[in-house]
């Protein structure tokens, strides 16, 4: 679960609000032994209970983790769209919900790292 | 009463009328500078605005009169008469023979060319069957072609303009990751804006040309002449659409191609970190001039 501050700071943001005003789905994001199973719902990001079923699964290889959260990440590790091309990260579900939320994803992960936003 | 002297940039922008496979299109032309013409050609799905900061750069201005426009369909040119019945594709005749109605158009003479990412591909297929028409060709994120693990998602009916989805979001989103992570956050979503602002159906048509159409991995490029029309290669290195390694295998098939790798820039060079970009691009172009002098003398 993303700590209150990550989702306070996520649900903070005119941007983020903008863009989840009319979402409702879930998105699982995977990384090691770290799981994170978040609903887009309501114009907020929440956690999103135990059982249920994720639209989205992204799954990151660890290493790939660390580098983006480094202040310069490497090519092939800034961006979850560059791991996904670049073999570091398996992205499987509901495209047209990945591609419609993927500003606020960018968001999540940024947050889950870094503790900033994307934009 | 006191006057005050608008505060114009350089740019100025007006319009041709150009036929394109027996279609009229009114295309957008901008420029900039005098000297030695520099066409910029932009990426798919954008429009000339990317090349904002060279047509503000008062050191190229003094040596080139750097021009760029939009494409048809894109930025400021219209579609021709009858869009509304068509799906938008940009096929490699179609995009060689619009660049060079342009020229034709502007009654520029060996300019040198340079395009991104489509662009990039763009140069190539000039350079291949028109090299003595220019007096160089640089290509920014070059490649032979182009793959991406969501090309079933791309080709999708293009996801990005199906009426569920909102295209200029879906768009720029799609593109938003290419751009280096220290790029400027003022060019950055600038970049993002041009894409999210592209007509329905406009982005995909391109990349009918960047994934399948323009595919020049039929070993033609081979034929490219760089004693008649030198050819640069620059690759930013946070690019996994159009990577270094694309561009390094274009060298590698082109004899006398000269390819450099950009460190710490992405897709979109000239527009997400322009003063990165000039410090890259500036050295090729002097070699550019430099060789025109050694010839004229």
């Amino acid at each position: 679960m993303p700590s209150t501050e990550i989702l306070d700071a996520l649900n903070a943001d005119p941007s983020v609000q903008r863009r989840l005003r009319f979402a409702n789905c879930v998105l699982r994001i995977e990384t090691g032994d770290q799981r994170w199973l978040l609903a887009l719902r309501d114009g907020k990001v929440a956690s999103a209970a135990a059982d249920e079923t994720a639209d989205v699964t992204i799954r990151i290889a660890p290493e790939a983790w660390a580098a983006f959260q480094q202040p310069v990440p490497p090519p092939g590790c800034h961006d979850i769209y560059a791991m996904a091309e670049t073999g570091r990260a398996d992205v499987t579900g509901d495209f047209l919900t990945l591609f419609r939320y993927s500003y606020v994803l960018k968001d999540i992960l940024q947050q889950l790292a870094t503790g900033r936003m994307f934009g | 009463m006191t006057t005050v002297a608008p505060c114009f940039e350089p740019a100025v922008g007006r319009y041709i009328a150009i036929d394109v496979e027996g279609r009229r299109n009114r295309v957008y032309v901008e420029q900039a500078g005098e000297g030695i013409p520099l066409l910029c050609l932009h990426t798919a799905g954008a429009d000339s605005r990317q090349y904002r900061a060279l047509m503000n750069d008062e050191r190229l201005l003094s040596q080139y009169r750097v021009i760029a426009f939009d494409l048809p369909y894109h930025g400021k040119s219209s579609p021709p008469e009858g869009w509304e019945r068509d799906d938008y594709l940009l096929t490699s005749d179609r995009y060689v023979a619009t660049v060079m109605k342009v020229i034709k158009a502007l009654g520029i003479d060996r300019p040198i060319v340079m395009g991104c990412s489509i662009g990039g591909r763009a140069v190539l297929h000039l350079a291949l069957r028109h090299g003595p028409k220019f007096r160089a060709a640089i290509g920014l994120q070059s490649g032979l072609h182009a793959e991406s693990v969501f090309n079933a998602q791309y080709s999708d009916e293009a996801i990005m303009n199906r009426p569920e989805a909102h295209g200029g979001e879906m768009c720029s989103m799609l593109i938003s990751g290419l751009i280096g992570p220290e790029a400027p956050h003022k060019d950055r979503w600038e970049t993002i804006w041009h894409y999210m602002q592209g007509g329905p159906g406009v982005f995909a048509g391109d990349l009918y040309y960047y994934f399948d159409d323009g595919d020049l991995r039929n070993g033609l490029v081979a034929n490219i002449d760089t004693a008649v029309c030198p050819l640069y290669l620059l690759s930013g290195e946070y690019d996994y659409s159009a990577p270094p390694e694309a561009a390094e295998e274009v060298a590698r098939h082109v004899e006398g191609a000269k390819y450099s790798l950009m460190p710490g820039l992405g897709h979109f060079p000239m527009s997400e970190d322009p003063e990165r970009f000039l410090g890259y691009l500036r050295p090729v172009l002097d070699e550019i001039r430099a060789r025109e002098s050694s010839v004229a003398a």
